[in-house]
């Protein structure tokens, strides 16, 4: 079987003209992703947010931690109080 | 920014090109019509990272719109695969799977239909690579160097590749013939 001589039968298809809608749909795709973009002062806007947020608990973390480090152990109020660890009540 | 004038210009120059790409990979206008809005969309988007040193913008062009029919024949066999999955789950499915079988490409006239389906049904079940160097040096009659540079191959690649295609063509066509 001569395979370039089936192959020539491709060359039955017709070049065909593109329809004239195309351009005005492509246009309207166009404008819809603009439309559907954020404005860039409002994506500043939300990242300034966002970074203010992760700001503001990060030092409420940080001054958490802070203060109970500070804060006096159990042991100290143990101490002080004389209070007694073991667990033996019947003094034996 | 894409100037509109320019993309305006650029469409007038390629639609048809694009267009008739199109309808070569799907053999149906609805599905050309909708990858050739997406190509000219991407084409808008994309202008600014076109370098001229590169490439014609007709190569870059044909590239981009060789990307989005295989990506688009791709995602059409993976739903056709789970299409039984999804039938069992779906009482009906409104959507049509094309097949090669019920295609309607405009380029083919009514008497040369015949023929050419049963031809059109093997070049769609060859590798992408294949069905691609078929499509553009019989369908599109570009020479061997429009080829390679439109697949980003070389000359003896795109050789080879147009051998592989024949001789696999030859074989689906001996075995349906022997039947």
């Amino acid at each position: 079987m001569n395979i370039d001589q089936k192959l020539e039968q491709l060359k039955q298809v017709q070049q065909v003209e593109a329809p004239h809608f195309l351009l005005t749909r492509i246009r309207q795709r166009i404008d819809n992703i603009h439309h559907a973009e954020a404005p860039l002062k409002w994506r500043w806007a939300f990242v300034s947010v966002g970074v203010l947020l992760l700001v503001l608990n990060l030092s409420i973390f940080l001054k958490v931690n802070k203060d109970r480090k500070q804060q006096p152990g159990i042991e100290s109020y143990i101490n002080a109080m004389n209070l007694s660890t073991s667990n033996d009540i019947y003094h034996e | 920014m894409t100037d509109p004038q320019v993309f305006e210009t650029i469409y007038h120059e390629h639609k048809n090109f694009v267009y008739n790409l199109c309808l070569h990979y799907t053999l149906n206008e609805e599905d050309a019509q909708d990858i050739t809005q997406e190509v000219f969309v991407k084409v808008h988007q994309h202008l600014q990272q076109f370098t001229p040193e590169k490439a014609l913008l007709k190569t870059w062009i044909g590239r981009i719109t060789i990307h989005q029919c295989l990506d688009f024949l791709k995602a059409r066999k993976t739903k056709k695969r789970f299409g039984f999955i999804s039938s069992l789950f779906q009482k009906q499915s409104n959507e049509p799977i094309a097949t090669a079988l019920n295609y309607h490409h405009p380029g083919v006239a009514a008497e040369d239909k015949e023929g050419l389906n049963r031809l059109l049904q093997i070049i769609w079940s060859l590798p992408a690579n294949q069905q691609t160097v078929i499509i553009l040096s019989k369908m599109e009659e570009r020479s061997q160097k429009e080829v390679a540079e439109l697949m980003n191959l070389s000359i003896k690649a795109v050789e080879s590749l147009l051998q592989r295609a024949k001789e696999n063509i030859r074989k689906k066509l001996t075995n349906t013939e022997g039947l």
